[in-house]
């Protein structure tokens, strides 16, 4: 599994791990995110359970496991969240942020030892050491009960499927080419995002924020113009295809 | 943990769970057998003095094989519950392992061996508490089986009494000789059966 170090700051750290040459073929590729600080980690979308040994792995090559004190799941699906079983037993002290919509699901995935922050609609922050995360709302985006990550001190936003992509094992971590990438996001994002309300929104309030970096669940991260090219690209989109209208 | 061959062991204890609730749903019949019983041998009077004294036998047959098969089935579905649990240790185990041959040259591999002894000691508090409660549920059953050859006994006294009884009654003190019989033989099928599982799991 590839490790990269996308924001390298005086506090804290953004760590991405994917591209997971191991995993199973039938299973999708998928991003996890890590922010560290002096004392804490927060892991992000640590993935499913065929991921866990390899995430485990790469993480221990970061931080001591102790030093995870925080995980977040966007929403409930099982490339998110379903090795929390195992994450379970792995973390003693850790605090799962998630959904409150989800929480009676998500603990189908097993949570004996981890303690659950629901996160309530409107969204909350987590306070690692001396570095805020914003939980910001992306509801229908496309689970009912969704949320992204911000970090405005590393203009970091972890958008979950938004700006996904499904592609081969060996795509590049960042965006080049925007219009060529549009090809392999276009399907995604009109068939698993089901609201253009939501969408728009959503574009709305993130076009408020001073962003540099944004980082997908799948696919390649877009950085510094390619950012803005995605929300408008985004914005136009018409999505929830699926329905004849 | 592996069964001798075919399917895991905890889809084994399920299975036995499952027979074992059947067999409580047969115990009930024999229940209500006895109860006709009674009232049978009551309106036959006189004539039925013999079988009466054997429905005090149908119905302590009745109680003890109602009470020891709800008691079984409530273990086995414990049994099978630690077989699920013990399943999922058992791979998270492996997953910890992996994990660990993955990292072997990771700055902080040590901080995941208390977890993977954790995970270790809990496989093994599972697999010993499965174990014996195998072994328990094994006794449970051969008991039980003991106890069922009981009714073929009662069911051919049953039928004896039944033709001194006179003519009026005799079939239906028949029939209901010939339902504990029967009772007691889908029970026995389901105690083998679930005897023949408990062979299968390799402990």
């Amino acid at each position: 599994m590839l490790t990269k170090k996308i924001y390298d700051g005086i506090n804290h750290q953004w760590i991405m791990f994917g591209r997971d040459p191991e995993k199973p073929k039938a299973i999708i590729d998928t991003n996890q995110y890590m922010v560290r600080t002096r004392n804490n980690a927060l892991l992000m979308d640590p993935g499913g359970i065929e991921l866990f040994s390899a995430m485990l792995a790469n993480v221990v090559k970061q931080v001591p496991v102790q030093q995870i004190s925080h995980v977040f799941a966007s929403h409930q699906d099982p490339d998110i969240i379903s090795s929390l079983g195992l994450w379970d037993k792995a973390l003693e002290t850790a605090t799962l942020h998630a959904p409150w919509l989800w929480e009676g699901f998500i603990r189908h995935f097993g949570m004996e030892n981890i303690s659950f922050d629901a996160i309530p609609d409107e969204g909350s922050t987590v306070t690692l050491d001396s570095v805020t995360l914003q939980f910001i709302p992306a509801h229908y985006l496309h689970a009912s009960g969704n949320f992204h990550v911000y970090d405005p001190a590393a203009k970091v936003l972890m958008s979950g499927d938004v700006g996904a992509a499904l592609e081969p094992i060996d795509a590049p971590l960042f965006v080049d080419d925007f219009d060529e990438h549009v090809k392999s996001m276009h399907m995604f994002h009109q068939r698993w995002m089901p609201s253009n309300l939501a969408k728009n929104d959503w574009v709305n309030r993130v076009r408020a924020l001073d962003i540099e970096l944004m980082c997908p669940q799948h696919g390649r991260m877009f950085a510094g113009d390619n950012v803005k090219r995605f929300l408008d690209w985004f914005e136009a989109l018409d999505v929830g295809t699926a329905i004849k209208r | 943990m592996k069964t001798q061959k075919g399917n895991p062991y905890f889809v084994y204890a399920a299975t036995v769970a499952a027979e074992l609730h059947k067999a409580t749903l047969v115990a009930r019949e024999i229940s209500l057998t006895a109860s006709n019983a009674r009232a049978l041998a009551l309106r036959a009077g006189h004539g039925a003095a013999g079988f009466r004294a054997l429905t005090e036998f149908i119905d302590e047959l009745a109680r003890k094989t109602v009470a020891a098969s709800s008691e079984i089935n409530s273990e086995a579905i414990k049994m099978s519950r630690t077989a699920s649990e013990t399943a999922r240790t058992e791979s998270a185990l492996k997953r910890f392992k992996i994990a660990c041959d993955k990292a072997s040259e990771h700055q902080y591999l040590t901080s995941i061996y208390p977890a993977l002894k954790r995970t270790e000691d809990d496989f093994k508090v599972l697999q010993e508490r499965f174990h014996k409660q195998v072994y328990q549920l094994s006794d449970r059953l051969n008991e039980l089986g003991r106890e069922l050859r009981t009714a073929t006994v009662l069911a051919a006294m049953s039928r004896v009494e039944a033709s001194a009884s006179g003519k009026e009654f005799e079939e239906s003190l028949n029939v209901i000789a010939l339902n504990v019989a029967q009772a007691a033989d889908k029970i026995q099928t389901h105690v083998k059966y679930s005897q023949q599982l408990f062979g299968k799991i390799a402990v």
